[in-house]
């Protein structure tokens, strides 16, 4: 019997350890290998009927060999993958599959149609330390479909207890093109754009064209006001992350023509920062997280949220007071 | 006396036929266009559109021959090689 | 002399080629495109009438030979399941200068794709394959 590639895709879904064999030669392997699938490799010389139970799934390029295969040797029980790994493959690469987000979109507020929107959605990462490096994993994960990643910082050793995710192989590499590659391998529906520099009033409507969302995750306030009067000229909500010591902060700025940072904050040019203060790396890690759920609160429009409001966290007594800001 | 013809089905035909190769008993003396003929008999309208090159025993044939039992006759639709 | 083959291996151009000659090489690479009657297609599946492809491909080799003043053709023909990109077919035709390299190369393969028993199929996106028309 011949199954379509998203019949497969529900299959496994179903039951995640079904028998599924790849029969192809190693140059054909190698040359076009399955994404995303997990299965055992064989080949047509080496299958053995022990190999095969009931709802099997073979695959070679195209799906023709095998459904001749499965002909000749008068399988019955066993599935052909129509279109083979070529068109699997395809399906994979295509933004349509949202199967790897099942578990999200069963939350009502998220659905296909929330799903497709996030995948659609365009969000800008200024700053790639603490903060930056969880937003910009857990977005990827989410399924964000572009992802700029702007900062010209490289990576230091005392940076690595809290931005655990940079490997000591990249002491001295930039920030942005690293994290680019780390995480081109975790979700092929998601665009990355690495920018290697630092954000000034010159520069930023150049590197920000074409972002629905901006997350702050720099380490100081002369950065934020950039950001603030760049977000107010083109109307793009800002989502604000900072840190000091056991305590965090999240706002959501400029969102539908509202408040902004300015408002809040005043330019006391201080330029104190985690290097100077000090910090446990899981501080960035929890802020850094609430600002990425804000982000999808934005794209997927789910009330309530930090627009207008200031959350703070203190992470020694763990409690979380939220300020109205208006 | 019949005679046997081995008929190896490709593309259009097989489309048709649904097999990769078929036997016919033909009477003695049958001809390769009676192969063609039956074939498309066989396949109702199926291949009307479709004009044949017929080969017997792996050659072409570039007229109307005899055949022999035991031969082997391919009805060769539009070729796309290369 | 020639030297031809009709398999589903992977073609790596110029590798088995026995011998190489001095003064023109010419090499023709056919790599499958990935649009084919106007639809984007993941690749070809050749199908073949093998007994007598090899049989017409040798004929045809040794035509083109007595034809033109060449000295060696060397031809591969893939077949099977061929993904857009990969080369379906590998000439190389050698001669003491280019003119006759030319000339007998376009002959051959236009002869090539009129005469052997090779057809195409269009694997469509979604799996699906249909003979090229």
């Amino acid at each position: 019997m011949n199954i379509s590639p998203k019949k497969l895709q529900k299959l496994i879904l179903e039951n995640p350890l079904i028998n599924i064999i790849d029969l192809r030669n190693d140059n054909q392997k190698k040359n076009n290998p399955l994404k995303n699938l997990k299965r055992r490799d064989i080949s047509f010389e080496k299958i053995k009927d022990s190999d095969l139970n009931d709802n099997t799934i073979l695959i070679c390029q195209f799906g023709i060999e095998t459904e001749k295969f499965i002909i000749e040797k008068k399988l019955s029980n066993v599935y052909n993958l129509i279109g083979g790994a070529a068109a699997w493959n395809y399906y994979i690469s295509k933004k349509e599959d949202i199967s790897r987000y099942a578990r999200q979109l069963v939350l009502p507020q998220v659905g296909e149609k929330g799903q497709k929107q996030i995948l659609e959605s365009k969000v800008s990462i200024i700053g790639l330390g603490g903060l930056g490096t969880v937003v910009a994993q857990y977005l990827v994960g989410a399924g964000i479909g572009t992802i700029k990643l702007i900062d010209g910082d490289i990576i230091s050793l005392t940076n690595l207890h809290r931005q655990p995710i940079y490997p000591i192989s990249s002491i001295g590499d930039s920030k942005s093109k690293t994290l680019k590659k780390i995480l081109s391998d975790v979700n092929e529906n998601c665009s990355l754009i690495s920018y290697d520099e630092y954000i000034d009033d010159e520069n930023i409507s150049e590197i920000l064209i074409d972002t629905d969302i901006i997350v702050d995750a720099t380490d100081n306030i002369n950065s934020r006001f950039i950001i603030d009067r760049f977000c107010k000229k083109s109307k793009i909500p800002f989502v604000y992350g900072a840190l000091y010591k056991f305590e965090g902060q999240v706002a959501v700025f400029n969102h539908n023509s509202g408040i902004s940072y300015s408002d809040i904050f005043s330019n006391n040019k201080i330029n104190e920062n985690c290097n100077d203060i000090g910090i446990l790396g899981m501080l960035p890690s929890i802020i850094g997280n609430i600002q990425s759920l804000e982000v999808l609160k934005i794209i997927l429009k789910i009330s309530p949220n930090l627009s207008e409001k200031l959350l703070i966290y203190d992470g020694l007594s763990h409690t979380m007071e939220k300020i109205e800001l208006i | 006396m019949s005679i046997e013809i081995k008929v190896k089905c490709f593309a259009h035909v097989k489309n048709a036929i649904g097999k990769d190769i078929i036997s016919l008993k033909m009477k003695e003396n049958s001809t390769s266009d009676d192969v063609e003929k039956m074939i498309r008999k066989m396949t109702n309208s199926k291949l009307n559109n479709i004009s044949f090159k017929i080969a017997v025993n792996q050659k072409y044939v570039s007229s109307n021959i005899s055949l022999n039992d035991g031969d082997e006759v391919v009805l060769i639709s539009p070729v796309q090689g290369g | 002399m020639i030297q031809v083959e009709i398999n589903k291996k992977i073609i790596t151009p110029f590798e088995d080629i026995d011998f190489f000659d001095l003064g023109s090489e010419l090499v023709f690479n056919g790599r499958v495109r990935n649009i084919e009657n106007n639809q984007k297609i993941l690749g070809l599946y050749y199908e073949h009438y093998e007994e007598m492809a090899m049989k017409e491909l040798i004929k045809l080799s040794n035509e083109t030979l007595d034809r033109f003043p060449i000295r060696h053709l060397f031809c591969k023909h893939r077949v099977g399941e061929v993904l857009s990109g990969e080369v379906s077919l590998f000439v190389l035709v050698s001669s003491s200068h280019r003119k006759e390299s030319f000339e007998a190369l376009q002959w051959f393969l236009t002869k090539l794709k009129k005469q052997l028993p090779i057809w195409k199929w269009m694997i469509l996106e979604n799996g699906k394959r249909e003979l090229v028309k």
